[in-house]
């Protein structure tokens, strides 16, 4: 019988506070909630990406934009998932734009490795390359499935927090994230197989 | 449930599903090896995304980011002030230009006399018989103001 997984990840912002902003356009309450929210804005640019230099450069144009727009920011919105809207927004621009970012197709999956491994531990070496392989499959997904892979996986976040993010209907997430898994099931089949078999 | 529940699968495997359609999807992975080999997978990929290591920013990107949008706050604002303060000035400019040629109406303006005047220059232009003449005189003029411009000459 299969399991349903109750294994969480923490769940950054998820503490049901509502950040109103009573003084829109207030720099200084504005650079208070961006450097709440800078750790999990960050890691959505870099899951997004797959790399530093371009996560630093979309979540930094991010900052600046929700600069920019936060006297539109209304009150009762909660300021991380705002945030994340704009870093999405901004990435898929960049995207339209062809701006520089590292893309990967299917066979890089497989080839060079995204985390550089500085260990001697051949266990760590192993797991470091697992999670090479888990991010470079990621990069190879459309930009839609990753985005709702990366919120609802890595973020954690749930599927009606997703469709706030990525502006869609709760059964768009639905069905681009079970298309994202399938997609990353035959990506990472090798390695899942090779596990079944105990030689990973 | 007679056909495969594909696109709900993942929705089932988080949980996510209504109570209603997830029995359903529950009743049919009893009896449907390929779901639920798939469900399987779909749990392996998602240990798998569980298990990358949440990476966290440079310790000095937040304290960069925050000095260029102090910069760029600061910059706006002094943009803003020289927007308000150059309107201001081309406001005062354009007044300054206007002034001189905006014809100053004369201190008689509205008095007896001014009105004596137009209907003077009026029954010059356009001469009429006595007869007009009166009954041009007899409504429209102001009457009190004629005779007091003929009782001031």
């Amino acid at each position: 019988m299969v399991t349903i997984p109750t294994a969480v990840l923490d769940i950054p912002g998820q503490d049901a506070t509502t950040e109103a902003v009573t003084h829109t356009g207030d720099f200084d309450r504005f650079t208070e909630l961006l450097t709440r929210h800078w750790d999990s804005a960050y890691r959505y640019a870099y899951h997004l990406t797959g790399n530093v230099p371009d996560a630093e450069d979309l979540v930094q144009q991010a900052a600046e934009e929700a600069l920019v727009s936060f006297r539109r920011f209304q009150p009762g919105t909660r300021f991380d998932r705002w945030l994340m809207r704009i870093v999405h927004n901004s990435f898929i621009d960049r995207i339209r734009r062809g701006r520089r970012l590292t893309v990967f197709s299917l066979d890089d999956v497989h080839a060079s490795p995204l985390v550089a491994d500085r260990s001697d531990d051949p266990e760590a070496a192993a797991e470091a390359a697992l999670h090479g392989l888990v991010l470079r499959a990621l990069q190879a997904l459309p930009p839609e499935f990753r985005a709702a892979v990366i919120l609802v996986d890595l973020q954690g976040l749930p599927y009606g927090d997703a469709a706030e993010i990525l502006h869609c209907p709760v059964g768009t997430i639905r069905s681009r994230l079970h298309r994202g898994r399938l997609t990353l099931r035959e990506l990472l089949r090798p390695h899942m197989e090779a596990v079944k078999r105990g030689e990973a | 449930m007679d056909e495969h529940p594909s696109d709900l699968l993942s929705a089932y495997a988080d949980g996510a599903l209504p109570q209603g359609q997830a029995a359903e999807v529950a009743a049919h992975l009893v009896e449907c090896d390929r779901c639920r080999t798939v469900v399987d997978d779909l749990q392996e990929v998602q240990t798998m995304l569980h298990s990358i290591p949440r990476p966290s920013p440079d310790p000095s990107l937040l304290p960069r980011t925050l000095a260029r949008l102090e910069g760029r706050n600061r910059r706006s604002r002094f943009v803003m002030r020289w927007r308000i303060a150059a309107a201001v000035a081309m406001g005062g400019a354009v007044l300054a230009l206007l002034w001189p040629v905006t014809p100053v109406p004369s201190a008689e303006h509205g008095t007896g006399t001014w009105y004596f005047r137009q209907h003077a220059e009026m029954a010059l232009i356009h001469p009429v018989e006595d007869v007009s003449l009166a009954s041009y005189l007899s409504t429209p003029l102001p009457y009190r103001a004629v005779e007091e411009s003929l009782e001031w000459r």
